[in-house]
Formats: structure tokens, C-alpha cells, sequence
């Protein structure tokens, strides 16, 4: 179980542009096959043979099985199917769905495959920082190949039919994982999101509801695929995220410029928790974190912002878990988490 | 061999129906099959919406309403007036203009080359005719 705290990770690593603000790029396909019900209608023997065909295809096409795994759900242990949660590559819905629902993905993370979730098939291509046109290359081959073995369900006027009405189109999904905590901490980001909803544009905050004051973090994504060229909607997206990052780092300076001694505050603040506190909560260590990834952009604090990510990740309750290897009520995992952040953060120094 | 369900007509047709318990076959008579088909259709445009189901993977317009989850490829000509107000809602005016994927692309390529070729029969333009006909040949035989 422990060999899945570290795996599939390696992306987060990729040095692509505004990493200091965008911490990643999701793009993903959604795609049906017409001889079988959708996942969710299917009955257990359906989609049983659906996932068998597929395993059949990952068995014998070469192209496949050197650097991919292929899971299947119902045979992991609940673990690490929350770890695969919290690395972005199952979702909560397919983690609570019957049997017959498995994952096929590239050893370092970035590409991967859910089948039997909300549809058939839902490729995903994940990159650290802003990265659109290499990623939708290695989609676009992914689906090519999958389109050998599959005839996908289709409708000249609404596109590529989905469960749910809302994927139609071209089933494609754009979505970054943001983060503006200038934005944030000065009101500003009201007025950005109210124009940015009118653009059609998805906004939640990334770790649930009412958590984003707190840290600054969110998920941006493309509503509707229906009616645009995926080129279109690839462009149209990268814009749109040029223009947070735009607004973001106007922000970051003029709070710099204006309120210096505020700023340093509060990532000394978050440094000062980090270095003494014995117990750290999931949520807590989030806000702290994002704390310091501002600290790390004014150079206040020296520490790569990989690693930071990387934390971001390595800290939440089922990867904890998993590092132990056992089950831990929550005052333990608090407990191991800040030993963790201790021992990162006694290599680091602060200005 | 008499027909399977009213056990009174020769049986003329084979019924299979496959679904989740298995593939179970009929012979039945004309009358019978008629009969049943016309049954599957009632239920598919029955004039109570709400139990309106598609007769491929049984889902009801009901349950399409309450997961908001559509049932199966066929489920979208099924309820294709039910769902076209909810898609125009959430997505407004708009048709598809993207990628058109290769099953289907292909479907339409051969469907342009028959045309074009009884257009050149027509026109007895027989040795244009002969290339497009040599050419569908190949193509069926490579799609198989």
C-alpha cells in the first residue's frame, strides 16, 4: 500500500509557465460507446463486459501496457482508492459506485484514463503550471487509439453524447487549479468571478464549499463544450487563464507595495505555525501552505515551489494514511502531519 | 412450430431479447410480433410522460428527471423533445462543431461515394462509375 504515497506524482513536477499561480492544467475527453447502457443505467454484467473489453485492448496493444497500470477498483483496498482521490485521479462518485469501475493510468500520472465513472471512457491529460497545446496532442493520440477498438456514441447536432447533458459538444473539459490569494485577500475577486461567470465559465472553490477564504485556491473550468471547436474552446480557456494570472499578479505587487509589513505578517505567521505547532488539521495545513506559496513568490520564504505542491498533496488524510500504511483516527494524522511539515521545513530559512 | 405466445398460428419470425438476464429467444406469428412491437412503442411514446421509458435500456423519463443522467446512446432520439429544452437551457442555441469520430465519419464518406455514384451512372459515365465502384468495394471490404 505504501508504494502509492509517491506514485503518479511525478507531473506535479513540470516546470510549465505561471506555476506560481496556476498550479495545474486538467483537460479531459469524455467519450460513450453505443452497444452498452452509460455506467450509471448498465447493469453489473454490462458493465462488467465493457471493462473486460477494455482490460482485453490494455492487454494486447503494445502501445499500452509498458508504462501504464490498469486497476480496478473493487480490488483495491478503500485506501488507496482515496489516495488515487486525492492525487486527482478518480473521482468521489466513481469511489462510491458499484462494481465494474477501473482506472488505467501512466506511471508518472499525467495521463489517464476512468472507465465505467460518469461515462465509458474519461481521458485526462494533468500538467503543472499553464500547459494546453502538448497536452491536447497526447489526448488527441489517446483517443485515436481508443477510436480503434470503440465506435463512440455520437449525434451530428449535439456531438459526442454523455450521461449527462451538460458534457455534449465535444466532451471536452478545460479546468485549473488556481491560486489568488492577493485577489482574495483584498475583495477583489468578487468583481473578477461575477465576469468571468458571464463568460461561461464553472468557479467552486478546490476544497469544498466555504473553504476558499481560507486558502485562496480554486478550480476554473469550461462549462459547455456544444458549439465550439475544441481548438476554440482550448483557446478560449487559455485566455481566460492568462487573465487571472494577469489580474492576480497586479494585485500581488500593489499589496506588496502598499501593505509590505501585512504581507511579511502573514507568512510569518503561517512559517512560525508550520515550524512549532504539534498538531496540524487537513484544512489548516492547506491554508498555512497556500500561506507560504505567497511567501514564496515575494521571496520572503526560499522554498521550491514544487515541493510546496508536492505537500499539498503528501499532507491530506489518505495519503497520510498510506505513508503509515494502517488507518489513523484524526488526532494521529494531525500529529504525523506536522512532524512531516516539521522535517520538510528544518531545511528551509526564512528573510 | 406453433407461435410461442398465443400457441395458435404457425410461427413465422424469431424474437430475441437480450438484456440483463440473458438473451431469451421467441418464435412467434405475425399477429403476436405486431402485436408486441406495438406494445414497446406504446410504452416508448406513451402519452404519460413520466413513464415514458426507452425501450433499449428501460430508463424512464422519471428517473432521467430525477438523476439528471440520460440512460443510453438510443435514450437521446427517445426523449430527444424532452431533453432538446433542457440542453438548449443549459447550453443555448448551439450545434456541434468539432472532431466527428471516425465510425461515424467514415458512414458518411461511403454514403457520398454512393451517391456519386449513381449520379455517374446517371450520367453513364461508366468508367468514373467503375473507379467509384471498385473504390466502395475496397473500402467495405477494409472496414469488414
Amino acid at each position: 500500500m505504501r508504494e502509492f504515497y509517491y506514485k503518479y506524482l511525478k507531473w506535479l513536477g513540470e516546470d510549465n509557465l505561471h506555476k506560481d499561480i496556476i498550479l495545474s492544467t486538467r483537460i479531459r475527453l469524455a467519450r460513450n460507446v453505443s452497444e452498452f447502457p452509460f455506467p450509471n443505467q448498465a447493469s453489473e454484467p454490462q458493465r462488467k463486459r465493457f471493462i473486460n473489453k477494455v482490460e482485453w485492448v490494455f492487454e494486447n496493444d503494445s502501445n499500452f501496457n509498458k508504462d501504464y497500470d490498469f486497476l480496478r477498483l473493487e480490488k483495491l483496498p478503500r485506501l488507496v482508492s482515496e489516495v488515487l482521490i486525492e492525487k486527482h485521479l478518480i473521482s468521489e462518485d466513481q469511489f462510491n459506485n458499484l462494481p465494474g469501475t477501473g482506472l488505467i493510468v501512466k506511471k508518472d500520472g499525467k495521463l489517464s484514463i476512468r472507465l465505467n465513472e460518469e461515462d465509458h471512457f474519461r481521458l485526462q491529460v494533468l500538467s503543472g503550471g499553464l500547459e494546453i497545446d502538448e497536452s491536447w496532442k497526447m489526448l488527441q493520440s489517446l483517443e485515436n487509439h481508443i477510436s480503434e477498438y470503440f465506435d463512440f456514441a455520437f449525434d451530428n447536432s449535439m456531438g459526442y453524447l454523455t450521461s449527462c447533458i451538460t458534457n455534449l459538444g465535444c466532451g471536452l473539459r478545460i479546468s485549473f487549479l488556481v491560486h489568488l490569494p492577493a485577489l482574495t485577500y483584498t475583495g477583489k475577486i468578487k468583481n473578477l468571478f461575477r465576469r468571468l461567470r458571464s463568460s461561461k465559465v464553472l468557479i467552486r472553490g478546490f476544497y469544498g464549499e466555504n473553504t476558499e477564504a481560507v486558502a485562496g485556491f480554486y478550480q476554473i473550468a469550461s462549462k459547455s463544450s456544444l458549439g465550439y471547436s475544441e481548438e476554440e474552446l482550448l483557446r478560449k480557456m487559455k485566455e481566460i487563464a492568462l487573465k487571472i494570472v494577469n489580474e492576480e499578479i497586479k494585485a500581488r505587487e500593489l499589496l506588496f507595495e502598499e501593505r509590505r509589513r501585512w504581507v511579511e505578517d502573514i507568512v510569518g505567521r503561517a512559517w512560525g505555525i508550520i515550524n512549532f505547532a504539534k498538531y496540524v488539521e487537513s484544512l489548516e495545513a492547506i491554508s498555512l501552505l497556500s500561506d507560504i506559496r505567497f511567501g514564496i513568490f515575494y521571496k520572503i520564504i526560499n522554498l521550491p515551489i514544487k515541493l510546496l505542491d508536492l505537500l499539498l498533496i503528501l499532507t491530506l488524510p489518505a495519503h497520510l494514511q498510506v505513508k503509515m500504511g494502517r488507518e489513523m483516527d484524526p488526532e494521529e494524522r494531525d500529529r504525523v502531519r506536522a512532524d512531516l511539515l516539521h522535517d520538510v521545513f528544518k531545511n528551509y530559512k526564512i528573510d | 412450430m406453433k407461435c410461442d405466445f398465443c400457441h395458435k398460428n404457425p410461427a413465422i419470425y424469431l424474437l430475441e431479447i437480450k438484456d440483463e438476464k440473458g438473451i431469451r429467444k421467441y418464435s412467434l406469428c405475425g399477429e403476436c410480433l405486431h402485436e408486441y412491437i406495438g406494445r414497446l412503442f406504446q410504452i416508448a411514446f406513451s402519452q404519460d410522460k413520466e413513464e415514458k421509458r426507452c425501450p433499449n435500456c428501460g430508463r424512464t423519463w422519471k428517473k432521467i428527471e430525477e438523476t439528471g443522467m440520460v440512460g443510453c446512446y438510443y435514450c437521446y432520439s427517445v426523449f430527444k423533445d424532452e431533453l432538446g429544452e433542457i440542453i438548449k437551457n443549459y447550453h443555448g442555441n448551439k450545434k456541434h462543431k468539432g472532431k466527428i469520430p471516425k465510425n461515424v465519419s467514415k458512414k458518411e464518406d461511403i454514403l457520398k461515394y454512393k451517391i456519386e455514384l449513381s449520379k455517374a451512372i446517371e450520367e453513364e459515365n461508366y468508367e468514373k462509375a467503375a473507379k467509384l465502384r471498385d473504390f466502395l468495394n475496397k473500402f467495405n471490404e477494409r472496414s469488414g
